[in-house]
């Protein structure tokens, strides 16, 4: 097993063409676990933390440019004097932020531009068999060229290494809270849940937290005074958090459930909030659901899995896709294809932790 | 006895949705790019997913090229047909919202429904269909997920990729993929803004946002186009995030005050402003007092602002009948795209001017100015050559000046033929072939939208000149 640190795209062009021609696996990782990456099958490492310079921050356009592997706490540091942070979803200071883009699993803010792949809007890559492209750009609107910023978002690093991205950036809100109501049973939890996503307008996260039997509700917000304000009020829920500690707080709690860079005993995945309580009250989940319903469940009872889910399988036609392996075999023929053009030997380190609901739920409103 | 194609098509469709005569071709032969002109082999009109399917085969088994159309309103002439007679599938016959849920927020819909249609009937629900490109009334969801369209209202609420949760199409190998956003790779991503070039779109599950509970609108006037940008930069810095930011310069006045669509601006002013807020009461209401802060402070020559719906739509009404107004100017007009970072607008506007001036081209300015989104409108009479040429080169070099100043070729409206050249000034051959790999992995033998995108060789000079000389059919 070698570990290679380079220092330039140049060194890293050479690496991964090199490692292609003679057929070696490699993977990418290990930035920020005090552990290092975990090999798996794969006989070379590449860990990009000596590339850790901030290339670029223009205040005035809320981007900056940074090198993958830059840690988030140092670019929070480098924005904070501007009033400015990066929606760095579940994930907290100590990641690299390619580590971060690269896992990029659903997040509490996930409410509209609060996601990941919304932050992403250009990269430099270099794919598996060493070939270094750009896509993107430099500025927040821009759909000059197909976007391969998404297909790096949330791929574990599958098809290409990320070298340098370009981010979109937030200017902090004048408040900020985090609030928290008291514990509630399951049903009233979910009926609460519920009426908030209603009733607030445009919380930054709601987030309903299952603690077994019963669970209780998260509601961060952000925005002026008076309209956190009114917020308050209108929930009733005490204010837990403020200020950054609030804007980390929802973050904190999720990333206390990964731990470190090992894959977490973590089941992500998405269910539709009309099919909520169909689908909690089977099993008593530890867990939390996001505003769009994106959820994570992080401890189960005896490692079950929630019934109705299904753990996508890795095998497809007989070849094992890396990243997350979509379930309809047009889009898994696609990914495969994917794979094949710019995976070289590029193993990622998570298999899918992606679940499904496959119940059927409510009955959607047709329109004749 | 062997069918040949059209035969072929007709047993698909049946005689009423299948056309090849020299009218209805006519009518399919360009989009809103004005400058280029092909009619396509024939034009087709699927209903269901498996017509669609068997369309894209039968192309590929006779080597047929294929063009998606939503309602022809592309700016880029990503919906002119390529110059090899193509089959036009025309989506129009697909537009039904399939199904629809309030509480999860969410619609699945045909690709080619209208993007205002579907906001109508959410909207009894306090619902609506976040991007509104000006073309709203006509574009359909297919042609915005192609074009990853976005609109005045994007700046607060993201590109149409923001609310596009997953995709249903028919690939270009005739082979038809769920692309769920939940799952897998992000496809759906990748297919967004892809420009009909990775296969024809059939079904979109789209999120749907709920209604503002207020909306305010400002609308400033300035004696300086630098002045409307200097406010606009400085709300943008101050973390104050409008749903909408816009600014007409003073020849899009001019014409929208002589036009139909009159809405009592100012004639003097050099630049007006519209800053739309919307969201919670106390959040509009607070941002109210800070947005007539800065605006006193850059001096306005006169400000107006109104939460009434029917004031608003009166003040909102010269900006979307801006282009419509532009006819006034010159037969023919063609609508750039380029983007800059918002802290340059006011310095790259004064270029865009002195490039309009090089070439003698009337130039007039509507643009988003939230995002730097800029549409300096090239306005021109497409049946004088020389002028039309000049309006061409012009465009090309305003967008090598949005690129050279650290912005992209387009912000919304996509590359199609129009900026294929100037595709080099982004990319350079890495990247070009990085995104061919990728377009093979869903179109292995290039039949979806042919001739698009991708430079045609040589540099951006001689792409300038073969383009004038080739397709000025206008
Ligand atoms: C499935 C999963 C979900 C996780 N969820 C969370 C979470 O919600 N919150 C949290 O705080 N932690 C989470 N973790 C832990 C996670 O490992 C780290 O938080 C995170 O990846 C950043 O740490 P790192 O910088 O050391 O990343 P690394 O361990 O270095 O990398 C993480 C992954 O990203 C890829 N990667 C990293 N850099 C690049 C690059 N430049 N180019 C290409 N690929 C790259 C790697 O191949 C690897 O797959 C999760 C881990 C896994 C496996
Ligand atoms: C007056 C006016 C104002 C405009 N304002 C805006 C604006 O504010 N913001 C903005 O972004 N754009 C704007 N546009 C440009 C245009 O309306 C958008 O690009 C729109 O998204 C095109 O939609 P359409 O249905 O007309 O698609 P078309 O023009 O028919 O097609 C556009 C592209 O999409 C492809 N396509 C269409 N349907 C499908 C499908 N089902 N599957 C796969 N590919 C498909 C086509 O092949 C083509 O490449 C404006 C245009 C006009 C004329």
């Amino acid at each position: 097993m070698f570990e290679h640190r380079p220092q330039t795209d140049k060194e890293v062009v050479e690496l991964l063409s090199g490692i292609h021609e003679q057929g070696i696996l490699l993977r990418c990782g290990g930035h920020a676990s005090s552990r290092g990456v975990s090999p798996g099958k794969t006989q070379a490492i590449l860990n990009l933390s000596d590339m850790n310079k901030i290339t670029r921050l223009d205040p005035n356009d809320l981007t900056c440019g940074v090198q993958a592997g830059v840690l988030l706490e140092d670019l929070e540091e480098a924005l904070a004097p501007h009033g400015l942070a990066f929606e760095s979803g579940p994930f907290l200071g100590h990641r690299s932020i390619g580590g971060i883009l690269g896992e990029a699993p659903p997040a509490s803010r996930s409410f509209d531009r609060g996601r990941l792949r919304s932050q992403l809007i250009g990269i430099l890559g270099v794919d598996g068999r060493g070939r270094r492209f750009h896509a993107g750009g430099q500025v927040v609107k821009n759909v000059a060229g197909y976007d391969l910023c998404k297909l790096f978002v949330g791929s574990g690093g599958a098809y290409f290494v990320g070298l340098e991205f370009q981010l979109r950036l937030v200017a902090l809100p004048a408040r900020i809270g985090l609030l928290q109501s008291e514990p509630l049973g399951l049903d009233d939890g979910i009926i609460q849940w519920r009426e908030l996503r209603n009733t607030l307008p445009t919380p930054r996260a709601l987030d309903l937290v299952l603690e077994g039997s019963h669970c209780h509700i998260e509601v961060l917000l952000g925005g002026s005074a008076a309209y956190v304000e009114s917020q308050i009020r209108h929930t009733g829920f005490k204010v837990k958090l403020e200020g950054m500690d609030a804007w980390k707080g929802v973050r904190g709690r999720e990333a206390i459930a990964n731990k470190e860079s090992s894959p977490p005993n973590l089941f992500r995945g998405h269910c539709p909030p009309s099919q909520l309580s169909d689908w909690i009250g089977q099993t008593p989940i530890h867990g939390r659901i996001h505003y769009q319903g994106a959820f994570e469940w992080d401890r189960l009872p005896g490692g079950e899995r929630p019934m109705g889910a299904i753990v996508h399988p890795t095998q497809r036609e007989g070849e094992q896709v890396q990243g997350n392996p979509p379930s309809d075999p047009g889009a898994c023929r696609i990914a495969m294809e994917l794979k094949r053009t710019f995976a070289g030997g590029l193993m990622p380190q998570r298999l899918s932790f992606l679940t499904r609901i496959s119940r059927k739920g409510a009955p959607q409103e047709i329109h004749p | 006895m062997s069918l040949n194609f059209e035969q072929k098509v007709i047993k698909i469709l049946g005689q009423d949705r299948a056309f090849w005569d020299p009218a209805t071709k006519l009518c399919y032969s360009l989009d809103g790019y004005p400058v280029q002109k092909h009619t396509p082999r024939a034009v087709a009109m699927p209903e269901t997913n498996k017509e669609v399917q068997a369309l894209v085969r039968l192309c590929l088994e006779e080597g047929v090229p294929i063009l998606p159309r939503g309602a022809g309103t592309c700016l880029s002439g990503g919906a002119t047909p390529p110059k090899t007679p193509c089959l036009l599938i025309e989506m129009a016959r697909m537009q039904k919202i399939l199904s629809w849920s309030p509480e999860d927020r969410t619609a699945i819909v045909q690709s080619g429904m209208v993007n205002l249609d579907l906001s109508v009937i959410v909207g009894k629900k306090g619902l609506y269909y976040a991007p509104d490109p000006s073309s709203q009334k006509a574009s359909t969801i297919g042609g915005n997920l192609a074009e990853n369209a976005g609109g005045p209202h994007c700046f607060k609420y993201g590109m149409t990729a923001d609310h596009i949760l997953g995709v249903r199409f028919v690939d270009g190998r005739g082979e038809m993929v769920v692309a769920d956003l939940e799952d897998g790779p992000d496809l759906v991503g990748l297919f967004t803004g892809s420009e009909g070039t990775f296969g024809v779109a059939t079904e979109v599950k789209v999120r749907l946002s709920k209604s503002p509970e207020m909306v305010r609108t400002f609308l400033a006037s300035f004696s300086s186009m630098e002045a409307a940008c200097g406010t606009v930069s400085r709300i943008v810095r101050e973390g104050i995030v409008p749903a909408a930011l816009e600014i007409l310069d003073h020849l899009t006045i001019e014409a929208v005050e002589a036009s139909v669509f009159a809405a009592g601006y100012p004639k003097d002013a050099e630049a007006v402003l519209l800053i739309e807020l919307d969201g919670p009461r106390d959040e509009v209401e607070a941002d109210s007092p800070k947005v007539v802060k800065i605006l006193k402070e850059e001096h306005p020559l006169a400000v107006e602002s109104t939460t009434d719906a029917e004031q608003r739509q009166s003040l909102w009404k010269g900006r979307k009948g801006a282009f419509g107004a532009m006819g006034r100017l010159k037969p023919n007009i063609f609508v750039l795209d380029g983007v800059v970072p918002t802290s340059k607008l006011a310095s790259v506007l004064s270029k865009v001017a002195e490039i309009g001036k090089k070439y003698n081209i009337v130039l007039s300015n509507v643009f988003h100015a939230g995002d730097g989104n800029l549409h300096p409108n090239l306005s021109f009479d497409g049946r004088d050559p020389s002028e039309t040429r000049r309006a061409m080169e012009a465009g090309l070099e305003i967008l090598e000046l949005c690129v050279m100043s650290g912005g992209s070729i387009s912000g919304e409206h996509g590359i199609g033929y129009e900026k294929r050249e100037a595709m080099r000034y982004m990319f350079d051959e890495a990247d070009l072939s990085a995104f061919r790999e990728l377009r093979r992995c869903f179109d292995p033998r290039g039949v979806c939208n042919p001739g698009k995108f991708f430079p045609t060789g040589g540099g951006c000079k001689e792409g300038r000149s073969a383009k004038s000389s080739e397709g000025l059919d206008v």
